[in-house]
């Protein structure tokens, strides 16, 4: 397959997942909280595709949020690819063997990402951010992603598989 | 040498895809035009697609909690089974339209308002974030709603308009940790400012004169004082709790939204704007206990 192939399979797995987030998911709250499929995307890109092309896929799904909320542009994007890259990087000195990567990586990131997006936003000025109901908001949407892992690997794997040597996608 | 140069290229991807970040965050907190014009432009351009889902998902969960009592009726013949199905989801299509007419004569009657002329709008989606209290209505700028309009629904003030696309506007909720509104109570007229405390919180007031006595029950409503950001006259909520002051401590008063956010189908965008003196603030009314 050509690399302008690869290109265009991970253009079509941002392009689902964001309308998945968007308008499928937009009307879901789960104890309030709105699950949040772009961070968990993107922690999945990474697991399965490497730190690299993990936090690249994590980068434009968290712009593309970005756009559809009214906290600072790029924050969402900020802590993606680094949660992202954190959760690659993790995956890759686990070897090849770890069955279980996918859903304990994607699960623990996405509390990590949310608990950083609020300290972010505490640093950028955002008010009220470090609350007790940060913790229920980490667990749904951790809780939600881990339950997506799987579906989400799978997209991953058909984008990442025959794009990296080394990567853990196949 | 080639390891170290592969093992370092990830690294340097994340600190250029970071350093991208902090640049499009320091643009955006700069103030400039681009950002939220592109935010616009990019909701205008996948709205249809959210207000179709949001639209078409309603009805079905209503038909799949209707199919739950349908299944106790497994023994009938399928004729049976399918006519009530057919009389069942008509009357769930009945008792949604039946609400929607309520909300919008709701809407049409709203006193507190005045003469200021209003934008009726439907609410298409809740809070795009789980760290802004805000709802998504089906107005924008070609309807005339500007940022910084306020938001009220049939029982008093919702909100305001944030941000604005062409078709759809993002409205800050009152209970948002970042909003204030300046409130007077009725019928002593203390001032003083109501604070959002995050969801399912009631509003905190820091009273103007630490000395006024607001009871409970004691209505509040939009001061509408040179400046504000509200006309004058919009219910906001009622006290809810007052502790009297101890020792230097001043009076602890917390104030229940009259508008349940939560609840919310349909809102009214009052053209309105604090710059906008020339329209006539909403005379003072009263709302019942």
């Amino acid at each position: 397959m050509k690399p302008s192939g690869h290109w265009l399979r991970a253009l079509v797995a941002v392009g689902l997942v964001f309308w998945v987030h968007e308008a499928l998911l937009r009307g879901l709250r789960i104890d309030g909280v709105r699950p949040d499929i772009l961070l968990g995307a993107g922690i999945v890109a990474a697991v399965v595709g490497g730190p690299e092309l993990g936090c690249m896929v994590a980068f434009v799904l968290g712009v593309l949020g970005d756009l559809f909320v009214d906290t600072p542009f790029g924050l969402s994007a900020l802590v993606g690819c680094s949660v992202a890259f954190l959760a690659g990087s993790i995956r890759a000195t686990l070897g090849t063997h770890t069955r279980w990567a996918v859903p304990i990586l994607t699960f623990l990131g996405s509390m990590l990402g949310e608990v950083l997006w609020a300290l972010v936003g505490t640093v950028l000025g955002l008010p009220g951010l470090l609350h007790p109901h940060l913790a229920t908001i980490a667990l749904v949407v951790a809780t939600f992603n881990l339950v997506v892992a799987a579906p989400l690997a799978v997209l991953m794997r058909w984008v990442f598989a025959p794009v990296v040597e080394g990567s853990y996608a196949a | 040498m080639a390891v170290s140069r592969r093992s370092a290229r990830p690294r340097f991807t994340l600190v250029l895809l970071i350093l991208a970040s902090l640049t499009l965050i320091t643009v955006d907190l700069r103030g400039g035009a681009s950002v939220p014009k592109v935010r616009g432009k990019a909701r205008d351009l996948f709205s249809p697609v959210q207000s179709a889902v949001s639209s078409a998902t309603r009805p079905i969960t209503d038909f799949f909690h209707g199919a739950f009592q349908y299944r106790q009726l497994k023994d009938d013949n399928a004729r049976l089974r399918s006519q009530l199905a057919q009389v069942r989801a008509q009357q769930i299509q009945d008792q949604y339209l039946l609400q929607t007419n309520k909300d919008l004569n709701d809407l049409l009657k709203l006193d507190f308002i005045g003469d200021i002329p209003t934008v009726a709008a439907r609410v298409i989606a809740g809070s795009e974030s789980n760290f802004q209290l805000t709802i998504v209505i089906d107005r924008g700028t070609g309807a005339g709603v500007l940022k910084g309009m306020p938001v009220v629904a049939a029982q008093g003030l919702v909100g305001r308009v944030v941000s604005v696309a062409d078709n759809q506007s993002t409205v800050l909720l009152l209970t948002d940790p970042s909003a204030s509104v300046g409130v007077q109570f009725a019928p002593s007229n203390s001032l003083a400012v109501a604070s959002g405390e995050g969801t399912g919180h009631a509003l905190s007031i820091t009273l103007v004169d630490p000395n006024a006595v607001t009871p409970p029950g004691t209505v509040a409503y939009t001061s509408g004082l040179a400046g504000s950001p509200y006309p004058r006259g919009i219910p906001v909520g009622k006290v809810s709790s007052f502790q009297p002051a101890v020792g230097v401590r001043s009076h602890v008063v917390t104030l229940t939204p009259v508008v349940d956010t939560s609840q919310l189908s349909y809102v009214d965008v009052l053209i309105w704007t604090a710059q906008s003196s020339a329209v006539p603030s909403a005379p003072v009314t009263t709302v019942g206990p």
